[in-house]
């Protein structure tokens, strides 16, 4: 299977940054600014890791979790600091990231889990 | 025919007998001849006596000493006149005003006196009480608070009080007769004081006049004035009444001040509330920014240009939109004094909505805008800001637990007169009953300790009242609602 990353944010101006920092893998990229959108791709189609962002209208990060089928890494996106702490204490919740994340931890989290996949 | 002596006696005795006032004839021996009804009282006699052939000096004993002198000098041809206070058997004191005048007969030799009394009682009782009110009237004029003043028509002062002449700094010897109207008064308000002057001639009363008059060291001293037109000796003066208007303009000063202070601090505690979601707003582009240029670094290396290209125009928007955030930020926060703009109130419900931002999408909350048409109104357009953020946020905060959280700001222009309508509607509970006037108090809050202050509503209210608007509670919707009514201007 191809490398795939899926990321979820409603703000369009951060799923484009994303894109372009994926460029240069060679990782398949799905942004999502509909949390149900996402939630109807990520029913049909696997991923290796996905990183969602916490705060969003009608459907928020860990609902979209709770949701899914499957186990595939799920790393919430926050600029939330109150949520911060008991989302990571949700046991199927891989990793929090602050918001805005820093172009290198991304870099190193997709690198890890696509080679664990391979 | 010349009536007889006879009938001429007999008249003349008649005449006595009605005359009023006490008088009677008396021979050269002052024996009385005749007199009239009231002669005997005037003297202490019963009143119904005849003292018809008495001598007078009898009558009265008492008199003799005081009076032979002037009898005597009158039976010589005199005319005197005396002035006598007495006081009746019942107390009262008269004041008589007693003449006594030599008759002649027909053959022009003095044959005795006429002696009568004008009652001057009343008019010595006029004199007295006209004494005590004018040493009233002195008393007033001299210890009122209030300047009070008198002057010709041409503006020549003739009379001012301490408290007058304290206003205007200067002396009586300065002031009455030396000093005019027009002199103590600035030239910009000559318009005012055509209409003043219009409205005494008219009405023969002028004021409430505000206005202010020169001291003498050349500052300007406000002052309030009432006054009317009274007539003396044919010509027409003006009396006014002068208040000292200094320490009330203070006092407005302050109140307004106190005001200004109370909006602005209303305004720092919400922004306050709302810095944590400031925070938040620019870090993300921020964040953004930090993206972009970590991928530029290895798209230049890559070569990539396209990636570069797209790196730069996201880092653009990124900045472009922190600027918005600051700038607005920045604006609202700004120490407003109530400077009145024309402003268009859809671009208002904008700006507040976006200054709420962070709030709404922090609550999960839609909100849904309602501005068909342009609508412009007169105001300061960061107070008005002021009040749209406070009735979204409370609207987001009332909404945010609901199942479905929605917010809805509408603006309309009045159909039948000229103002605009902003409501700010939303779907949380409804406030109890009878709350409709708390909720507008200082320091009324519903919401839990450490959210919100409960200075949003009222100073909100503060704000729009200014205004010359009115912020209601809507009972008539179906759900909470809340409208801002404000003249509408015509751009």
């Amino acid at each position: 299977m191809t490398a795939r990353v899926v990321y979820v944010d409603d703000e369009a101006m951060l799923c484009r940054a994303f894109r372009l920092l994926m460029r240069r893998t060679s990782v398949e990229v799905e942004t999502f600014t509909d949390p149900a959108l996402a939630l109807a791709y990520l029913c049909s189609h696997d991923a290796t890791v996905i990183f969602c962002d916490y705060r969003m209208p009608r459907m928020n990060g860990l609902q979209l979790l709770e949701a899914l089928p499957g186990t595939t890494p799920f790393y919430v996106v926050s600029g939330d600091l109150d949520a911060a702490q008991w989302v990571a204490d949700n046991p199927r919740v891989s990793g929090v990231l602050p918001k805005p994340f820093l172009a290198d931890r991304i870099a190193a989290i997709v690198q890890r889990h696509v080679a664990a996949d391979n | 025919m010349a009536p007889d002596r006879n009938t001429a006696s007999h008249g003349f005795i008649e005449l006595l007998r009605h005359l009023p006032i006490a008088a009677a004839v008396l021979d050269r021996e002052l024996r009385c001849l005749a007199h009239t009804p009231t002669w005997p009282a005037a003297h202490g006699a019963p009143a119904d006596s005849d003292l018809s052939g008495r001598v007078h000096l009898d009558v009265v004993p008492a008199l003799r000493e005081g009076w032979a002198p002037l009898f005597a000098a009158c039976l010589e041809g005199a005319t005197q006149s005396r002035d006598v206070a007495s006081v009746d058997g019942d107390g009262t004191r008269r004041h008589l005003r007693w003449l006594v005048a030599p008759w002649r007969d027909a053959g022009g030799q003095i044959a005795g006196l006429v002696v009568s009394a004008e009652d001057r009682t009343e008019q010595e009782q006029t004199r007295k009480r006209l004494g005590e009110h004018e040493a009233a009237f002195r008393d007033l004029f001299a210890s009122s608070p209030l300047g009070l003043n008198l002057c010709r028509m041409d503006g020549l002062w003739l009379h001012s009080n301490e408290a007058f002449l304290r206003i205007i700094g200067y002396s009586a010897a300065e002031a009455d007769g030396g000093l005019t109207y027009w002199q103590l008064t600035p030239r910009k308000y000559d318009a005012d004081e055509a209409v003043q002057l219009e409205t005494l001639r008219t009405t023969r009363r002028y004021g409430p006049y505000e206005k202010e008059f020169i001291r003498k060291d050349g500052t300007l001293v406000p002052v309030r004035l009432h006054g009317f037109l009274i007539e003396r000796d044919g010509e027409d003066l003006i009396w006014s009444v002068i208040e000292d208007m200094t320490e009330q303009r203070a006092l407005q000063r302050d109140r307004e001040e106190q005001r200004l202070h109370a909006i602005q601090a209303s305004k720092l505690a919400t922004l306050g509330e709302m810095a944590a979601g400031f925070a938040h707003e620019i870090n993300n582009p921020l964040g953004i920014v930090e993206l972009y240029v970590a991928t530029l670094e290895d798209s230049i290396d890559a070569g990539d240009m396209d990636a570069v290209r797209e790196a730069i125009h996201g880092i653009r928007e990124a900045a472009v939109r922190a600027g918005q955030i600051v700038r607005g930020l920045s604006r609202f926060s700004r120490r407003s004094h109530g400077e009145r703009a024309l402003v268009d109130t859809r671009s208002l419900v904008e700006e507040a909505l976006g200054l709420c931002r962070p709030r709404i999408a922090a609550a999960g909350v839609t909100v849904g805008v309602d501005a068909p048409r342009v609508a412009v109104v007169s105001g300061d357009a960061i107070q008005l800001s002021q009040v749209l953020v406070n009735l979204v946020n409370n609207a987001v905060d009332a909404a945010r637990d609901t199942p479905q959280p929605w917010v809805r700001v509408r603006v309309e222009r009045e159909a039948d007169a000229p103002f605009v309508r902003i409501a700010v509607e939303d779907s949380g509970p409804p406030l109890p009953a009878g709350a409709e006037e708390r909720i507008f108090e200082p320091f009324f809050t519903t919401k839990r300790v450490g959210e919100g202050t409960g200075l949003g509503l009222s100073v909100s209210r503060t704000i729009i009242d200014a205004h010359d608007g009115t912020l209601t509670l809507d009972r008539s919707a179906d759900c909470t609602r809340f409208v801002v009514r404000l003249p509408e201007v015509q751009p």
